[in-house]
């Protein structure tokens, strides 16, 4: 098996002419990691999960997950939790679960089931009816419910209240097996510092930081809390 | 996963054209039981202004209403495209385990079983519209003549009337899927607009069809059918002239399916950018 489960090489998108997005970054991540994904908005970090993806095409450089292109047999083991909310409007709650069933192999309705009767979440409720807080929980269990390799999670925690945060943190840790490495992206860095093995920090689309938070904790006798806000000061 | 996709497409887009069909085939039927059940009977003199004038009426508003609601299933076929691909929704549909091509085909199946749902539920219309019994018993009695007046049949036959039908129905079912091809091509084309996409489609749709009624002008001119419309004298003609346009027209839509669609394929594989 690959160690490594993402890389990036020399990676650059650009918008229109001028502004970049993502540039010239290379890094790669091993697997059974929870690598945090920090900078600021407009940082790049959107862009880059995007780009793995596979919904952005790269400017330049090149992205491989597990060795490979993004492509369908990387689109099967990545379980990708975006910003925005991608279901639609008339669908229920079981239709949603009844559709990853169908498209993921790796999906575990039973799994996902439990966590929707745990936090009251009727499966026969249209998402055009749930709150924002109940849309992106659903998402995210939703998300979490495959035996994915790789986790990209996009702002999880960006949008709702610190009980549902917790939630939501307590969600990605026990859902995840030991093989696979979650990425996940945040600015908000105190909720979830204690649960990240890694950081990368991103600065207008460049990597000024890839350590593991012990080094940091170690080496700089800072938190990453605290090291972001200097690196970041306005 | 072909199949799942044409399924779910399906289940997406059935609530909105179910109902716009039901209430196009039940206008249909009021106009049949209110208007042309009494205009359409036994010893009308269409000249009468008393008929001729809600005849007008008649025919303009079913047009104008048949037109709305062809327009209404290829927005809601093109609506679907969109937003499944283009717009939120695609941060879910481009991450699945599954090939451009795939989804292009499923979309492109969903959209062409509606779109001829949509020429058949037509026809059905016009039926229910204009065949009262009146018309029906017509037909049938001048049924022969009519055949020879149009050349299918006496001493100098121009061709078969089922084999005119045939042709008519190809060229309908070809013209269907090109309509829908040429739809996700302008919004395909329309997503390399950065920031405007929707504009770009608008804006790409009107391009493609400008530059297609010009080749098609170009092609009837090649084909000689630009004159022969001058120059038709007897129904035989007339025939002889629709089943040449019928060939050109479904060639022409086949010609822009077989351009339209490697283009969609190659947006979506490479340069799809959901910003």
């Amino acid at each position: 098996m690959n160690p490594i489960i993402l890389e990036c090489k020399g990676l650059s998108k650009r918008y229109g002419n001028t502004q970049c997005a993502v540039d010239n970054l290379s890094l790669s991540l091993e697997r059974g990691q929870i690598v945090g994904l920090l900078g600021p908005n407009g940082s790049g970090k959107s862009t880059l999960i995007k780009l793995i993806n596979g919904l952005l095409t790269p400017t330049a450089g090149t992205v491989l997950i597990d060795g490979m292109l993004p492509g369908v047999e990387t689109k099967s083991i990545i379980s990708y939790l975006p910003e925005q909310t991608y279901l639609s409007p008339s669908m229920k709650v079981k239709d949603a679960i009844s559709y990853f069933t169908d498209f993921y192999k790796d999906f575990r309705p039973d799994r996902a089931l439990k966590m929707l009767k745990d936090l009251d979440i009727d499966i026969n409720a249209r998402f055009k009816i749930l709150s924002k807080g109940a849309k992106e929980k659903v998402q995210l269990i939703l998300v979490m419910s495959r035996d994915a390799m790789l986790y990209l999670l996009d702002e999880p925690i960006g949008g709702v209240d610190p009980a549902a945060r917790e939630y939501i943190l307590r969600t990605i840790l026990m859902n995840y097996s030991e093989n696979a490495t979650i990425l996940l992206s945040t600015h908000l860095i105190q909720d979830i510092e204690n649960v990240l093995d890694r950081v990368i920090f991103l600065q207008n689309g460049r990597a000024v930081l890839n350590a593991t938070v012990d080094e940091i904790r170690m080496e700089q006798k800072k938190s990453v809390d605290i090291l972001f806000r200097e690196v970041y000061r306005c | 996963m072909l199949g799942k996709l044409i399924k779910y497409d399906l289940k997406a887009m059935n609530r909105y054209l179910i109902i716009i069909h039901v209430f196009m085939l039940s206008a249909c039927i009021l106009m049949r039981i209110f208007l042309t059940g009494h205009l359409f009977t036994e010893g009308v003199d269409f000249n009468n202004r008393k008929y001729f004038l809600p005849l007008v009426l008649f025919f303009t508003l079913f047009i104008i209403l048949i037109s709305m609601l062809a327009f209404a299933v290829q927005l809601v076929i093109a609506v679907r495209f969109y937003k499944n691909l283009f717009s939120s929704e695609g941060y879910l549909t481009h991450t699945l385990p599954v090939t451009s091509g795939q989804h292009l085909l499923a979309k492109t199946i969903s959209g062409s079983i509606w779109a001829v749902i949509n020429v058949i539920s037509f026809h059905i219309a016009i039926w229910i519209v204009a065949a009262t019994p009146y018309v029906i018993r017509s037909i049938t009695e001048n049924k022969m003549e009519i055949m020879d007046t149009l050349g299918f049949t006496g001493s100098r036959p121009s061709g078969s009337f089922h084999g005119l039908l045939l042709l008519y129905m190809g060229v309908c079912l070809v013209g269907a899927v090109s309509n829908v091809v040429l739809f996700y091509a302008s919004i395909a084309i329309g997503q390399l607009v950065s920031g405007h996409k929707i504009l770009g489609a608008i804006a790409a749709y009107f391009c493609i069809s400008t530059i297609a009624s010009v080749a098609a002008l170009i092609l009837s001119a090649l084909t000689g059918l630009l004159g022969a419309s001058m120059e038709l004298s007897s129904a035989v003609d007339s025939m002889k002239y629709l089943r040449d346009s019928l060939i050109v027209n479904g060639s022409f839509s086949f010609l822009q399916t077989v351009i339209l669609y490697p283009v969609i394929y190659w947006i979506m594989k490479k340069k799809v950018n959901l910003d």
